[in-house]
């Protein structure tokens, strides 16, 4: 058995969206079992299944954010901090 | 053949489909949460709803009560196949009957839409987009399956050869589809690798002749046993 990952999209212009896993023998079996498990209520009009073995898993420590450059965090602090000061100085 | 005569031979037709797809609902719903993997499970609870919705909807051009047509007749006027009424512990017995069933119903469901187009060809056309998928997920499991690689294939085989006649049997108050329907099984096992000795007619005097198998009993009173603790109660 492998696991395939599932993607559903609505109608529109919503971008597919992981909506969870499931396990087949091979790709067909896959897209049979994918309807009953993920699709029965209309959840998504289109949908793709990836094997797990082809995701490219990214490195955590890749992904972990530069400590040293919080101006890259568009979080809002920076403006809020400023607002505060202005409204109390 | 009179109107009526005809109007009754339809009303056969439709009390014997909906007999069967009731009995194969009630099966399907046996092996929720036992099916052998999750996703499994998932699609064969599935397609055993769609064929309770089938009885529901074929037991209500007959009836305006259909609690109590479906579940509480004497067993001689159930019209039900014995391949929809036999108890299917093992699971190559239970995908083995789905094969043979639901090719089987696909028969049954032109026949009814040819027979009454005004009163059946709308529930007969949703159904069969229904239909569709449980013959699309049997035929992707028994071409898995009985794959000459895989273990198995014996078990399975097996089973399909063992429920042969009962499959043939379903045909007897259907008889010129019967050709048809053997095709259409021999066509996915000869891709299998393997070929059915079939009966040269439906065999005759089972369930569509109100005769009912061992398993009926059994079968009836798992179906009844939320109701026979209330039967008067209101849902």
């Amino acid at each position: 058995m492998k696991v395939y990952e599932v993607f559903l999209k609505k109608a529109g212009k919503d971008p597919f969206v992981h909506a969870g896993s499931l396990e087949a023998s091979d790709d067909e079996l896959a897209a049979v079992l994918g309807r009953e498990s993920y699709a029965r209520r209309g959840e998504g009009q289109e949908m793709w299944l990836v094997a797990r073995d082809h995701l490219i898993e990214v490195d955590v420590e890749l992904l972990a954010a530069n400590a040293d450059k919080p101006h890259r965090r568009n979080d809002g602090a920076m403006v809020a901090e400023h607002r505060r000061h202005q409204r109390d100085p | 053949m009179t109107a009526a005569g005809q109007s009754r031979e339809v009303d056969a037709l439709v009390l014997a489909t909906a007999d069967d797809e009731m009995m194969m609902g009630h099966q399907w719903s046996e092996w929720i949460c036992v099916a052998p993997f999750l996703e499994e499970d998932l699609a064969v609870c599935s397609i055993g709803q769609d064929e309770l919705g089938h009885a529901q909807a074929l037991y209500s051009l007959l009836t305006d009560d259909v609690d109590r047509l479906a579940l509480r007749r004497a067993p001689g006027d159930y019209r039900s196949g014995w391949l929809c009424e036999l108890a299917t512990p093992a699971w190559e017995d239970a995908l083995a009957r789905h094969f043979l069933y639901d090719l089987g119903e696909e028969e049954r469901w032109l026949a009814l839409a040819d027979s009454d187009p005004d009163r059946l060809g709308g529930l007969a056309a949703q159904a069969q987009r229904e239909e569709r998928y449980h013959r699309t997920h049997a035929v992707s499991m028994v071409e898995r399956l009985a794959d000459p690689g895989a273990a198995s294939r014996a078990r399975l085989l097996n089973a399909i050869d063992r429920l042969v006649p009962l499959a043939a049997a379903q045909f007897d108050d259907l008889p010129a589809a019967y050709p048809r329907f053997r095709t259409t099984v021999d066509a996915v096992m000869d891709g299998c690798g393997h070929s059915l000795r079939w009966p040269a007619e439906p065999p005759t005097g089972q369930g569509r002749a109100g005769v009912r198998s061992s398993h009926f009993e059994a079968l009836q009173r798992r179906l009844n046993a939320v109701v026979d603790l209330d039967p008067s109660a209101t849902w």
